[in-house]
């Protein structure tokens, strides 16, 4: 595995927030086509090693690398472009559109991208959008969505919501996804939904990385796990050593 | 009664201005979060620029409400560019964005004055100033005109921001930036584009009234005030709210003159807007304000 280079490469990543260091010397690598869990006790500085990747969050130093390209400290659009999007843990869905409007701004069209092309290459324009439309359709399908597909976002299921939220980013084509806790808030009926479809995820030549608090369902879909304390990596390894580690479960549930 | 249909009828008119203004400051700052004041002066200068370029430039009236249109929506789209973009890169909070365009508003304000003069300026309008009898009512050709184009403003505002992409782009940014950020929508210019858009539906409101009783230096301080009052009143975030409370607005004013002397006019409008936010803040079909804020 380690002669592979990674896709994504953290490397001593700083943030503090006033006087508390939420993430230190940060280093980890995420490896191309598995899934990787980022696990930590609350606090831990998951999801703000989150928004440092996806540029949400300037880092005080340090180096985020993706497929060798510097990617520290480009604005959030431009990430998404070269490769990387992500979920919220609070949804965010665009909930006065529709579920296929959610999934078609993430389509991505570069002829309508342009304001003057829309009145000089129409045409074009509409060729891409239907493209679009075929895409978010073929979209919708892969994640079980499709009769929803005119319904407001708002209107739908909670769990059908979490589908959503990844299926408008699976849209982008970034081979590179960051899943916020995917499975809070579920019934264990909901989970046994969302989970098979992470694994598709990587059988569709996506990577993940994923916040979860799951542990079981960590071990179960992981292949790597990197396990973060106090802003720091602390150990990373197969799902099953670090579950083995006394010293990190005990961190872990605070026994 | 026939009084009151007259008032009515005029409180229309000067309501679809009123919605005009305020459907274009109702985007740009459920988009952006600006408040925008300068967007007084973006409808001011509308005018100005249809009234040069009739009267200086000597272009026939339907050209030159085109240019004035177009030159305000890159006036609009400057004001972005050139202030609130650096300010914001910066990491300036809201309310300085907001002194600045207070800055700004009356900076454009008085270099008008300097330029033209305070006295009203009046474009030549032809026949449209022709009037028109419809029952005890009497307006102008123009009057209808305004009606017109508010009630077509509008509709294109909405079907823009509905069907077009670029209008998708805008109501995902307006809904939620982060996530409009995350599938790679570039914000700047989605603020471009909606300080543009924002501008262009605005601009008719300043030029008919260039067309109507003539531009002044000052009074789209006025015009951006009620548009920030009916933009909260119909909701932040929704346009047909928007284009509601600015009518609303209109009417109070100008029924409450059938019985209150005119002089209360503004305080009418204002006084009906305290009740409101004081009693139901989302207006008619708000959003929660807090949603919108990153």
């Amino acid at each position: 595995m380690a002669a592979e280079p990674a896709i994504l490469s953290v490397q001593g990543v700083a943030r503090s927030f006033g006087g508390i260091q939420a993430v230190d010397n940060c280093t980890f690598d995420v490896q191309s086509g598995l899934i990787t869990g980022l696990i930590g006790p609350n606090g831990a500085g998951k999801t703000t090693v989150f928004n440092l990747i996806t540029g949400f969050l300037s880092a005080d130093q340090g180096s985020i690398r993706l497929k060798g390209k510097e990617i520290l400290g480009l604005a959030p659009h431009r990430v998404e472009r070269l490769g990387v999007v992500r979920t919220f843990q609070h949804l965010r869905l665009w909930n006065k559109m529709s579920v296929i409007e959610n999934v078609l701004l993430g389509c991505a069209t570069t002829a309508g991208e342009n304001v003057f092309s829309l009145f000089l290459r129409a045409g074009a324009v509409r060729a891409e959008e239907q493209r679009a439309l075929d895409r978010a359709m073929e979209v919708l399908r892969f994640f079980g969505l499709v009769d929803r597909a005119h319904e407001l976002a708002e209107d739908l299921a909670y769990p059908e919501q979490k589908l959503l939220s990844m299926a408008r980013i699976f849209a982008t084509d970034a081979p590179v996804m960051l899943l916020d806790e995917p499975t809070s808030g579920l019934d264990s009926e909901s989970i046994d939904r969302i989970v098979p479809m992470v694994r598709r995820l990587v059988d569709h030549g996506k990577t993940v990385l994923l916040i979860e608090h799951n542990i079981e369902l960590i071990s179960e879909l992981s292949d790597q796990v990197v396990f973060l304390h106090q802003g720091q990596v602390l150990a990373a390894g197969a799902p099953a050593e670090i579950m083995r580690d006394p010293a990190l479960t005990e961190i872990y549930f605070g026994v | 009664m026939d009084l009151f249909l007259q008032l009515a009828a005029t409180g229309l008119v000067v309501g679809s201005l009123y919605v005009l203004c305020a459907i274009g400051w109702g985007l740009i700052y459920g988009t952006t979060l600006h408040f925008h004041v300068a967007h007084g002066a973006v409808f001011t200068l509308a005018a100005y620029y249809a009234y040069a370029a009739q009267k200086l430039l000597g272009l026939p009236l339907a050209i030159a409400v085109l240019v004035a249109i177009c030159a305000a929506a890159i006036s609009g789209m400057l004001i972005d560019l050139l202030i609130y973009q650096p300010l914001e890169r910066r990491g300036a909070i809201r309310t300085t964005l907001f002194i600045a365009s207070l800055g700004l508003l009356t900076l454009i304000e008085n270099v008008l004055a300097i330029i033209f003069t305070p006295d009203p300026l009046r474009m030549d309008v032809g026949s449209l100033g022709d009037s028109v009898q419809l029952g005890p009512v009497f307006l102008t050709r123009l009057h209808l005109v305004s009606v017109a184009t508010a009630l077509l403003g509008l509709l294109a505002l909405m079907a823009f921001l509905k069907y077009s992409r670029w209008g998708q782009a805008i109501r995902a940014v307006s809904s939620s930036p982060e996530m409009a950020r995350t599938v790679g929508i570039d914000l700047r210019r989605v603020h471009l584009l909606t300080y543009a858009v924002g501008s262009a539906i605005t601009a008719p409101a300043g030029i008919l009234i260039a067309m109507d009783v003539g531009v002044e230096p000052y009074r789209g301080t006025t015009f951006v005030l009620l548009a920030s009052v009916a933009v909260i009143m119909g909701g932040i975030g929704s346009i047909p709210g928007a284009a509601l409370g600015a009518l609303f607005l209109a009417l109070l004013e100008n029924l409450g003159v059938w019985k209150i002397p005119s002089e209360w006019q503004s305080t009418i409008a204002f006084g009906v807007f305290l009740i409101f936010i004081v009693v139901r803040p989302r207006g008619f079909f708000g959003r929660k304000i807090q949603s919108a804020e990153i």
